[in-house]
């Protein structure tokens, strides 16, 4: 397979996108995403004196001894770290290499190409995350102003390498890196199984516990394949529709059974927002043109430039 | 053949149930679509087009398997199935020897046992053999009583067997095939020892010979001693036979037919013993050997005789001299002989000897040709032929010559439609050379003439026609009666194991032809009335 098409963003786009994230703040307190500035796994910041209500655990009995009045007991505190982690689980499944126009896969990438490259300018760690995997991989944690080249690599790799059936979710590599502090991009169409999306809302809920920062990003595909269906008798091909070796039966395509279609997709796809809504979380949609040759590179760079949820990513933190 | 015919089964479903296409779209969203209808063209189209639905793998499938299956099934039939076969072809003996015996326990009984030992046999070793039957008796000729793979049916079927009176023929058991049974082994029960050419059979035979040597005094042959003109019987020679130990009294006794004791001996202790026995009445003479022996059927016969008696001749010679010095009797109807000097006369059943007088020739004459074995010729002598003055003339239509001279005239001719024998001369009982040539030649003649007709025999034997002795239908069949013989066996029951066989080969390619219409009726069938949905 040839490799990742080159981002349609070049490096002054993103730069002036940088740039001008940098000059807002994330909301402050309020808001249902804001990063949390003290805490326990925070790095550390300084010494006071015990107050009741401290965790006990705090207290560091050395530096008491050492330096405290006889009975004050000295308190550790926390700062939390100023550099960003975006964690980015992007879903490699078959679904995603379609529709053959335009594939989610692709637009997938080069969106993860494209914050990574904002992020780690701006001296920010990067995770990228195949959410599916045939075995346990490895995170890969990306960080310097320099992991540019190697977040194409590791990007340029997925896309070569076709994923074969079998893959499960791939989350338990995910549980070590993901700090409270860290902020969790899942890309996807969230066309998986009942049984994956439960498990994967489930992960997602606890991860908006503590004041993480969840976003899902649905990548939808209908619109684009609605009219390429057409109407009329027709033998719908693609992930899931056969059984092994089995061709898939023709189906009659109308307007209603369109509508069902749709509204089965949405139900499937509400159920699994709803599972892991958590008060963290920020669902955003990027819907495919209905064409039947998008542009896909005009379409990711409209969206990228307008989606303001996503330029978050890059603004300082709220004080 | 068969391959080819299953290739092309297999095609011709794969290519019909490939049909049609359909257009195709693939889409990530591929899986929300499982519970759309089926093409409207399929729900609504029932019949016997091609199937609109999909392209049948699984029914394809199915009857791929299938034949696969009854492929691997059948193989013993297309192959020949090779299993371990116990296929014994009994045959008894029921000839009447099988009826001697002693303290009431006939050759039969120990045949009948020799069953059971089968069943013992069986019932111990061969429980787990495939094992079949064929049960036939032999005499004079073979009969098959039974096929069956029940030992105990078998048996059953032993015990009502029952001795015949009439003799046996070993030969009915030489060479036996039978395809549709495919004996692996003859088991053959018989009072007579095995034969030699057991060895070339090409099954594997045991031959039981059952009975212990016994004592048998019998009538073995019965000969008539005839007149060599009338063939009337006047004197009968009876041979007996003493096999084993000779008894300590045994008497030959003959009744004439008024029942009256001619001849009362007894036996001397000679295995072989002739009795001349005169016979001058026509009627039944009974012979009757009174003995205690093992074998009894031989013990007593009835013969018919004619008695002495003179010839009857239709005689139509002027000169009846001759006539008168042989002493025959006149006779005009249904006589044993004609002569007469005319050829016309030469008709029905009545051999004929014509006499006509040709003409001299004066002289001797050479011989051209002669019939060299005609009886009628018999002790001439043929250089006296062509020294001696002898009439001669043209042969007649539809006669054959016996001797014929070079000017091609015939002195002797004959014919056997009817039965007639013609001489050139003047007079039968002549002067000189010619006249006792011609008298030679009237003898001949008269003996052939007569012989033609079969004389009356003095017994007749039991045959599978009549198989039940009946006055002077005897049973005396030549053997039947030799009881002293050490019994000689080849092989024992508990011999017979199964063999490895490999059976016939048979076409399979019917049933294939069978399941693949099936599938593809049950295969129509559904499209038609069931939707697209059954599959």
């Amino acid at each position: 397979m040839k490799e990742l098409p080159a981002l349609p963003l070049s490096h002054g786009v993103l730069e002036r996108c940088r740039i001008a994230a940098r000059r807002q703040r994330r909301p402050g307190l309020l808001g249902g995403h804001q990063m949390r500035r003290k805490g326990q796994s925070l790095d550390f910041k300084e010494y006071r004196h015990y107050l009741p209500g401290d965790d006990i655990r705090h207290v560091d009995w050395r530096a008491s001894v050492r330096h405290g009045a006889e009975t004050d007991l000295l308190v550790r505190q926390f700062s939390a770290e100023e550099q960003l982690t975006l964690v980015i689980s992007l879903d490699l499944r078959m679904t995603m290499r379609l529709p053959q126009a335009m594939p989610k896969v692709l637009i997938a990438l080069w969106l993860a190409e494209a914050i990574s490259s904002i992020l780690l300018r701006s001296g920010d760690q990067v995770l990228l995350h195949p959410l599916f995997a045939s075995h346990n991989r490895q995170v890969q944690v990306i960080r310097g102003r320099t992991g540019s080249a190697q977040v194409r690599r590791h990007l340029n790799n997925m896309w070569t390498h076709k994923p074969g059936d079998g893959l499960t979710l791939n989350l338990d590599s995910l549980q070590r890196h993901l700090k409270p502090t860290a902020v969790w991009l899942i890309i996807s169409d969230f066309y998986f199984h009942p049984n994956d999306g439960q498990h994967l809302a489930r992960t997602l809920a606890e991860a908006q516990d503590g004041y993480g920062w969840v976003l899902t990003l649905d990548l939808d595909s209908w619109p684009h394949e609605r009219l390429l269906l057409g109407q009329g008798a027709r033998r719908i091909e693609g992930p899931g529709s056969g059984f092994g070796f089995m061709e898939p039966n023709p189906v009659e395509i109308d307007g209603d059974g369109l509508s069902r279609v749709e509204r089965e997709i949405f139900l499937h796809k509400e159920a699994f927002r709803e599972r892991c809504m958590h008060g963290g979380l920020d669902a955003l949609h990027w819907e495919w043109p209905p064409e039947e040759e998008p542009d896909a590179a005009a379409f990711f760079t409209e969206q990228f430039q307008n989606d303001k949820v996503l330029k978050r990513l890059f603004m300082r933190e709220s004080s | 053949m068969i391959w080819a015919v299953l290739a092309l089964m297999v095609g011709l479903t794969v290519v019909y149930m490939a049909r049609p296409r359909f257009p195709r779209r693939e889409v990530s969203s591929a899986q929300f679509f499982k519970d759309l209808p089926p093409p409207r063209l399929a729900r609504l189209k029932p019949g016997l087009a091609p199937p609109q639905v999909t392209r049948s793998y699984i029914l394809q499938l199915l009857v791929f398997l299938c034949i696969l299956a009854a492929l691997y099934i059948l193989s013993p039939l297309y192959w020949g199935e090779s299993s371990q076969q116990l296929r014994v072809w009994i045959l008894i003996d029921t000839s009447a020897g099988m009826g001697a015996g002693s303290v009431g326990k006939t050759r039969m009984d120990l045949a009948r046992k020799e069953l059971d030992i089968l069943a013992d046999h069986l019932e111990k070793e061969g429980a787990d053999w495939s094992a079949a039957f064929k049960l036939s008796s032999f005499n004079l000729e073979r009969q098959d009583l039974l096929t069956t793979s029940n030992i105990k049916t078998l048996a059953k079927k032993g015990q009502e067997l029952e001795v015949s009176t009439l003799g046996g023929n070993l030969q009915l058991v030489r060479g036996l095939d039978d395809p549709k049974f495919e004996a692996t082994h003859l088991l053959v029960i018989s009072h007579r020892p095995p034969p030699d050419w057991l060895a070339d059979e090409p099954l594997p035979v045991i031959w039981r010979m059952v009975g212990e040597p016994l004592t048998n005094v019998g009538i073995t042959r019965i000969q008539a001693q005839r007149d060599p003109l009338t063939r009337s019987v006047q004197q009968v020679a009876v041979e007996t036979t003493i096999y084993g130990p000779p008894p300590s009294q045994a008497r030959l006794q003959v009744l004439d037919p008024q029942q009256k004791v001619v001849l009362e001996q007894e036996l001397t202790e000679k295995a072989e013993q002739l009795f001349l026995i005169d016979t001058p009445e026509r009627g039944i003479y009974e012979l009757k050997l009174v003995v205690e022996d093992a074998y009894i059927t031989d013990n007593q016969a009835l013969i018919q005789t004619t008695g002495a008696r003179a010839l009857s001749v239709d005689w139509r010679l002027p000169d009846r001299r001759l006539m008168g010095a042989l002493g025959w009797r006149d006779c005009e109807r249904d006589c044993d002989l004609r002569v007469t000097h005319q050829l016309e006369d030469v008709e029905g059943e009545t051999p004929t000897l014509v006499v006509i007088e040709g003409g001299d020739s004066q002289q001797p004459q050479e011989i051209k040709d002669f019939a060299e074995t005609s009886p009628l010729l018999a002790d001439l002598n043929l250089d006296a032929v062509e020294t001696a003055v002898l009439a001669s003339g043209n042969l007649p239509d539809d006669w054959v010559p016996v001797l014929r001279f070079m000017d091609n005239t015939t002195w002797v001719a004959w014919r056997t439609e009817p039965r007639a024998a013609l001489l050139h001369a003047t007079s039968l009982n002549g002067p000189g050379v010619a006249g006792r040539l011609n008298a030679t030649f009237f003898f001949n003649a008269l003996r052939w003439l007569i012989d033609g007709k079969e004389p009356q025999p003095l017994y007749t034997l039991t045959s599978p026609l009549q198989p039940q002795p009946q006055g002077t239908r005897l049973a005396l069949h030549q053997g039947e009666g030799t009881t002293w013989r050490e019994p000689y066996s080849q092989g024992r029951v508990s011999q017979l194991v199964p063999v490895q066989s490999k059976g016939e080969a048979k076409p399979v390619w019917p049933i294939f032809l069978f399941l693949a219409c099936s599938f593809l009726f049950l295969e129509r069938t559904l499209n038609a009335f069931g939707s697209g949905k059954w599959r």
